[in-house]
């Protein structure tokens, strides 16, 4: 009988220092990669988490960049063909290619 | 004289308004254009707009005209050492011919109605004509130039360097509005 009232109490116990203990989920930053081909931002459009890294990859032939709009509060150098640039995302933004100003990409931030 | 047989009066009229002054579909009769002559014509079409990107960066003041230009300058050089390098690697020698020697000749004539104008008119009419130009060689391209290759690299790297030519043109429609 002492043993029967004993193991749920433990097996309560377990479980309450367990959940103490644990820590809050992290969400663990995921790489995206954006590839410049054609004269076009594939994909245009990508939704993504506050922290995660996009890499933009230049595979066209001749030079572009990625600068955001309207404001231009952020760029990267020129990108000439085979070179990549790398983003930490912090805020939804869309871009274009400042060289190529008709070339649009938009980055979204999932609330 | 392969040419002077192989173009009669009417399609070489049709071929040039294309490439040059008009944006008409090239849709009659087409001429018959060898690796080598399309090699040629694929350079040529390319170093035009490169003299034309120059006599704009000596001479507008306009920062959008002359950031197009400069692009223009570098992206149709690309284009030519695309070609260059193909051409080298299939051992093949661009071959001049009549398209190649009119796209010369009337670049001639735009060089000379460029360099006529100043401030804003140089602006528009540097621009109109990029306009132009472009709807004209996209025309060719797409035409006459990819369907008529044979080697298929060839035919690959006219396939790979169109959408650079269309994204040229709308930058350049854009710019057009404001005049």
């Amino acid at each position: 009988m002492k043993l029967r009232k004993f193991i749920p109490f433990h097996l309560v116990s377990l479980l309450l220092l367990y959940s103490c203990n644990s820590e809050p989920e992290k969400i663990v930053p995921v790489v995206h990669t954006i590839v410049i081909s054609s004269m076009r931002f594939n994909p245009a459009e990508l939704t993504l988490q506050k922290g995660d890294t996009v890499v933009f990859v230049n595979k066209d032939f001749v030079v572009h960049d990625i600068t955001q709009q309207p404001d231009k509060t952020w760029t990267s150098s020129n990108l000439s063909p085979g070179q990549s640039y790398k983003l930490a995302v912090r805020a939804s933004s869309d871009y274009n290619c400042s060289i190529h100003p008709t070339m649009k990409g938009r980055l979204i931030v999932a609330q | 004289m392969i040419l002077s047989k192989t173009f009669n009066q009417t399609s070489l009229g049709l071929l040039i308004c294309s490439l040059v002054f008009s944006s008409f579909a090239f849709s009659q009769a087409k001429p018959q254009l060898t690796d080598p002559e399309i090699a040629s014509v694929a350079v040529t079409a390319n170093q035009v707009d490169i003299t034309n990107a120059e006599i704009a960066i000596a001479k507008s003041k306009d920062s959008s005209i002359v950031q197009f230009a400069e692009t223009m300058k570098r992206d149709h050089q690309a284009v030519i050492d695309q070609a260059v390098a193909l051409v080298t690697k299939l051992k093949v020698t661009p071959k001049d011919n009549a398209v190649s020697q009119k796209l010369l000749a009337d670049e001639v004539k735009t060089k000379k109605m460029l360099e006529s104008k100043s401030g804003k008119a140089f602006d528009k009419a540097y621009i109109d004509n990029e306009v132009a130009y472009h709807k004209a060689v996209i025309s060719v391209i797409e035409t006459v130039l990819i369907p008529e290759a044979q080697n298929a690299e060839l035919k690959a790297l006219l396939q790979k360097v169109l959408p650079a030519f269309h994204a040229h043109l709308e930058h350049a429609e854009m710019i057009q509005k404001m005049y």
